[in-house]
């Protein structure tokens, strides 16, 4: 059983963060929207989620100018979001 | 039009400089209206010669991002908008610093250059409260 995970809120939303860090599981999917794109700025993401494979969508990292070298994060377009939707069994949606 | 802007600059760095209105940006752009609202705010006020400050604070240091490019969410540019402040008569950008740093920000790699912020720490956010008529929160 594998979930894709979207994430919505900005890295100052740490209790979300806890929530979902406490529900994800090795074999999950992660997408970060909106906000939540700003996590490709710190680039601790992968250390705190091992073997955990992370999205960004790829309008909301252009709209609010993020720089994306050496992030280790993938960016996916919207038709990858709905690839991502067909390869998990479930979502969760954290906002 | 030049000599009444390089006035209002040094009034700028008078500590002691007082504003009849002071907008507080906390909100990251684009996923609200937050951050429209105020800089319209901004820029009505100034063009009524308010005294205006503006802070950025929390995640609406995110605001000041360079690079920012919202076409594909059919959204303006804040970044150009923010630019245009200083012809609206908005006399202080500030930025608290250590939101940036929280934020891993550093001000000559992420934010929009051209433009003069006055970094801020905790005291001084408190004096220029003080220093506010008006304060209103976005």
């Amino acid at each position: 059983m594998t979930t894709l995970h979207t994430l919505n809120r900005s890295p100052a939303d740490t209790q979300l963060f806890k929530q979902l860090l406490s529900t994800i599981r090795v074999g999950d999917t992660l997408l970060l929207l909106e906000d939540a794109v700003y996590y490709c700025i710190k680039n601790n993401l992968n250390r705190t989620i091992q073997d955990i494979e992370v999205f960004a969508l790829k309008d909301d990292v252009h709209a609010r100018g993020i720089p994306f070298e050496g992030s280790d994060v993938k960016l996916a377009s919207y038709e990858e979001y709905v690839r991502l939707t067909e390869r998990t069994d479930k979502l969760i949606n954290w906002y | 039009m030049t000599i009444e802007l390089d006035e209002i600059s040094n009034e700028d760095t008078a500590i002691e400089s007082k504003f009849d209105l002071l907008i507080v940006l906390q909100q990251a752009p684009y996923s609200s209206a937050s951050a429209n609202e105020a800089l319209d705010l901004a820029l009505a006020a100034g063009t009524f010669e308010q005294k205006v400050a503006l802070l950025f604070i929390e995640d609406g240091v995110y605001q000041l991002m360079s690079e920012q490019a919202p076409d594909a969410l059919q959204q303006k540019s804040l970044e150009k908008m923010i630019n245009a402040l200083s012809f609206y008569g908005v006399s202080m950008l500030a930025v608290e610093s250590h939101s940036l740093f929280e934020r891993d920000l550093h001000p000559e790699k992420h934010i929009i250059q051209g433009v003069h912020f006055e970094l801020l720490n905790t005291k001084s956010i408190q004096d220029l409260y003080d220093r506010s008529k008006t304060i209103i929160r976005f």
